[in-house]
């Protein structure tokens, strides 16, 4: 057996991830925990400036969102949710806030996550706890603001792009220093750009995909300056420089080969936090860093952290999360399960919802050349032939609302397409006849002898999605005749991801290209590139500004649903809950923002 | 004295049949895994893409770079000769060598199957006493329903209510393990539930059976008490049928248990293995089956290495037939 690992591209895996969703759980009913998501990444983009709450930079809810989904859920759960307006953070039926006035120094942080995190190496991270374990050791060129939603400074105190969006200069932070003393300079900005770009074969270390798509070289500009160069326009690069893969690392790291890069202990960057322990599978130790003073220009702390010690520590079981924390043995615990919620407010902790800044909602992507759904009119019927309002009342709790878009509700570029999705099981089934699928024995449709039988695969984690692919599989059955096996095999979904003879793929990506993921060359969305989504993709690239390119996924928006490319269910969020001691927000990617994070006695 | 020497060649003939059980598993669990339909690689890609998608030149050059472009036969020889050498390669799901995953996993799960174990004897011990020599009728009667009882628990739900009662309400254990002697006991007492259930049931069953057997009699009208002809005769005579249960049940607890694990906030090799299947990660997969295979011949090896020590028939062809 080869012990090697390639040297390609090939980025953070990410393995079922679970996620919470949703807030004021008043009438929490089924069991329904939200795990696992295809492809989550990070995606940063913020603004600078205003109301960025005192304490974080962070949040993942604005007031607007929240007052949104509000409305979605009645006026008992709403009157439930009201707290959450003192701050802009991602907040739940939030009884109980955390605490108010001025941050305090110190004291230790007990965080409960839901899986083991087993290699630090940048390009082999991607899952949801690889990311809040990891991410407060780093620093970036750039983070992304949740609260505007803007891309701000970090390391680079400034960037600019030509007119073509094919070279890049990014003006470094002075006095920056790694944990082990080291100075990061631009000259170690220009080695980490190029390690995330080409990757190195003799050290089995991957490029980024993001980074390297487009990648030719850095070189240093002046004295404090470096210069990316791309071989086409890609003006998403500064963004792409804000993921959780592409932290800055200290040289010494950068030598390091793929396995020596994956202890904890080697991973030198240049964050709030520096790893100190760590029990392998179960538990890591984080201590502040006492000279941290180049926060992003968002935040609010620009010292070191508040927290002297994060304890990071898996608590896999679902079930036992809320216990955790009520029994105070932990202060945060990420993936509480729905039917907890109501419960833990109520008791006063606190539960918040986080959405990230720019994920899509819950769906299932159409892979076109199944013969199953090749036609459109099959998929149309399929997107409207089911009541999104039933599967949210009957298979899961208000805290997943109706998807109204393939955008979640919090991204700056969501449309709200709910007509589209408006529930027709007339038209859905005339549609189905249309296209030759007559009702046969037993109430299904058949053609050509064969009976519509489509399949869905579920991660075991994903325990929001099997309740509400149950209903909707009834619903298909009673209103369309249509037969839809719902599997949780993992092995199965493993598999799915790239296999077209699955018809429907379950995912809520962070997606930064609506285009790349459901048209781009490889894509394991819809498995193939429909051409009306891949010239949209051209312009995403191309788009002169963040708000063009808003504009390029607002068309992007309603093909996919026309066509349609994806059936959006319901919105994406995750809920982690809250001591009421602790004043805690989120990046727009959902990780904690231990940084700005805080607990009183 | 002259014991020692007759078991060499059995221990030599037992080793020669260990290698082959370990080559066999190795291979089974590698054309199992080449019978699914998608491979690793593809796996690995999609699941790391980040949304990116799959880049055909980077999965054609990893698949060239770990051999997936071989025929499997060549993949299959190379792979075991690398195992043959001790490397057992590298887990793309984890990122790390196998060999760092299994060292990692398998302190957890030997001190929780050891503790279980030790748990699980010490009930058994119990049940089987208080059910034969108990003075009371009730009582003897009463314990043998307790085995079915521990039997048809789930290990989950036990393990939610001990957490439930002793962590969140009482205090007295954390609910991830620290380290503290409850963090361990309490999940090896649940699981020893399980075992003690097999345990009891075999060893009650071949109890009874000695106790019909003529020599007990014997030895009872020699004036032998109840106690000590259970402790000297019967239980040294029932206990084969226990060991060889206890043989298999110790390789069941070094790879089955991750239901236990996952209440328990262990990460054990039941967990590794179950998340290394699911992602196809195949030199994981069969580093663990590996692990798991020798931990089953290692013990059968003990096993049947105690058996002539409780009953000298077994290597003693002159003494059996004479017994016969």
């Amino acid at each position: 057996m080869t012990v090697t690992r390639s040297a390609a591209a090939f980025p953070g895996r990410q393995q079922a991830r679970p996620r919470g969703a949703g807030l004021r759980a008043r009438t929490a009913s089924l069991p329904a925990r939200v795990a696992a998501g295809v492809s989550q990444q990070d995606r940063p983009v913020g603004r600078k400036d205003h109301e960025v709450a005192r304490n974080q930079y962070t949040a993942a809810m604005t007031r607007r969102g929240f007052l949104a989904a509000g409305g979605a859920v009645g006026l008992g759960a709403f009157a439930a949710a009201c707290g959450a307006e003192r701050r802009p953070v991602s907040h739940a039926a939030n009884k109980a806030a955390g605490p108010a006035g001025k941050p305090v120094s110190g004291g230790t942080l007990k965080y409960s996550d839901t899986q083991a995190v087993t290699t630090w190496q940048s390009q082999a991270l991607g899952t949801y706890s690889s990311g809040n374990l990891v991410f407060p050791t780093s620093a970036y060129l750039l983070y992304v603001d949740p609260v505007s939603k803007k891309i701000v400074p970090w390391i680079a105190k400034a960037w600019s792009a030509n007119a073509d969006n094919t070279e890049f200069t990014f003006t470094i932070r002075p006095g920056v220093t790694f944990s082990d003393g080291t100075a990061l300079t631009p000259d170690v900005v220009r080695q980490n750009l190029d390690r995330l770009g080409q990757g190195d074969t003799s050290l089995r270390i991957p490029a980024n995909p993001y980074i390297a798509a487009g990648y030719d070289h850095s070189e240093l500009a002046g004295d404090d300056q470096v210069k990316v160069v791309l071989t086409g326009p890609d003006q998403q690069f500064p963004l792409n420089t804000s993921r959780l893969q592409a932290a800055l690392l200290a040289p010494r790291t950068l030598k390091l080969d793929v396995e020596e890069a994956g202890l904890a202990q080697n991973v030198i960057g240049a964050g709030p936090f520096v790893f100190k322990s760590q029990v392998a599978n179960e538990s890591a130790v984080l201590v502040r860093r006492p000279d941290y003073k180049w926060a992003p220009a968002s935040s609010a702390n620009q010292g070191p952290a508040y927290l002297e010690q994060i304890h990071w520590q898996v608590l896999s079981e679902v079930g036992l999360r809320s216990g955790a924390l009520r029994s105070g043995q932990v202060d945060v615990a990420r993936g509480i399960q729905p039917a907890d919620e109501a419960g833990l407010a109520d008791a006063g902790y606190q539960v918040l919802l986080i959405r990230p800044t720019f994920g899509s909602s819950n769906y299932a992507a159409f892979r076109l050349d199944n013969p199953y759904v090749s036609d459109a009119r099959v998929r149309k019927a399929l997107l409207i032939g089911f009541s999104r309002e039933q599967v949210t009342q009957t298979a899961l709790t208000p805290n997943y609302p109706p998807a109204r878009s393939i955008l979640n509700e919090v991204n700056p570029a969501f449309v709200d397409l709910s007509a589209e999705l408006k529930y027709d099981p007339a038209t859905a089934r005339s549609l189905l006849e249309q296209a030759g699928w007559k009702l046969g024995s037993g109430g299904i449709r058949e053609k050509n002898g064969q009976q519509l039988k489509l399949t869905v695969p579920q991660d075991a984690q994903q325990v929001a999605l099997t309740p509400a692919w149950t209903n909707i599989a009834q619903q298909w059955r009673q209103q369309l005749g249509v037969l839809l096996d719902v599997r949780t095999d993992p092995a199965f979904a493993a598999e799915a991801g790239t296999e077209v003879s699955v018809p429907l793929l379950c995912s809520r990506t962070s997606i930064i290209s609506l285009g790349q993921s459901f048209a781009g060359k490889g894509n394991t969305t819809s498995l193939a590139s429909p051409s009306n989504l891949l010239a949209l993709r051209k312009q995403e690239l191309t788009a002169p500004s963040p708000d063009a390119w808003y504009k390029v996924e607002d068309t992007e928006q309603r093909i996919i649903l026309d066509n349609p490319y994806a059936i959006p269910t319901f919105e994406e969020g995750q809920v982690s809950g809250a001591s009421s001691k602790v004043s805690v927000g989120f990046t727009s990617t959902t990780y904690p923002d231990f940084y700005n994070a805080w607990k009183t006695a | 004295m002259s014991r020692v020497p007759r078991l060499i060649p059995y221990v030599a003939g037992r080793l020669v049949q260990a290698a082959a059980v370990l080559w066999l598993a190795y291979t089974l669990t590698f054309i199992g895994i080449q019978l699914l339909p998608s491979n690793p690689i593809t796996i690995e890609l999609y699941n790391s893409s980040d949304g990116a998608g799959i880049n055909p030149t980077v999965a054609a050059q990893m698949r060239a770079y770990y051999g997936y472009n071989q025929p499997e036969i060549v993949r299959y020889f190379v792979q075991l000769g690398e195992v043959i050498r001790g490397n057992l390669g590298w887990s793309l799901s984890a990122g790390e060598p196998v060999s760092r995953a299994i060292v990692n996993a398998l302190p957890s799960t030997l001190a929780l199957a050891g503790a279980a174990i030790v748990v699980a004897f010490v009930l058994t011990g119990l049940i089987v006493g208080f059910a034969n020599l108990s003075p009371w009728p009730r009582l003897r009667s009463g314990t043998r329903v307790l085995p079915p009882v521990f039997g048809s628990v789930p290990p989950f739900w036990v393990g939610i209510i001990a957490l439930e009662i002793l962590s969140f309400r009482f205090g007295l254990m954390p609910v991830t393990p620290n380290g503290s002697f409850l963090s361990l006991f309490v999940p090896a007492a649940v699981l020893s539930l399980l075992l003690a259930a097999v345990y009891t049931q075999v060893l009650l069953k071949s109890v009874d059976a000695v106790y019909d057997q003529a020599f007990i009699e014997v030895v009872r009208a020699k004036g032998a008490g109840k106690y000590w002809v259970f402790a000297h005769h019967v239980v040294k005579n029932a206990a084969g049928p226990g060991l060889t249960v206890l043989g298999n049940s110790i390789g069941l607890l070094v790879g089955g248990t991750v239901v236990t694990e996952t209440v328990f906030s262990r990460t054990g090799v039941g967990t590794v293995l179950f998340n290394a299947v699911s992602e196809q990660d195949i030199p994981l997969v069969q580093g663990l089956v590996l692990i798991v295979a020798a931990t089953y011949v290692v013990v059968n090896l003990l096993v049947d290495l105690v058996y002539p020590v409780l009953d000298p028939r077994i290597t003693s062809p002159v003494t059996a037939l004479a017994v016969a």
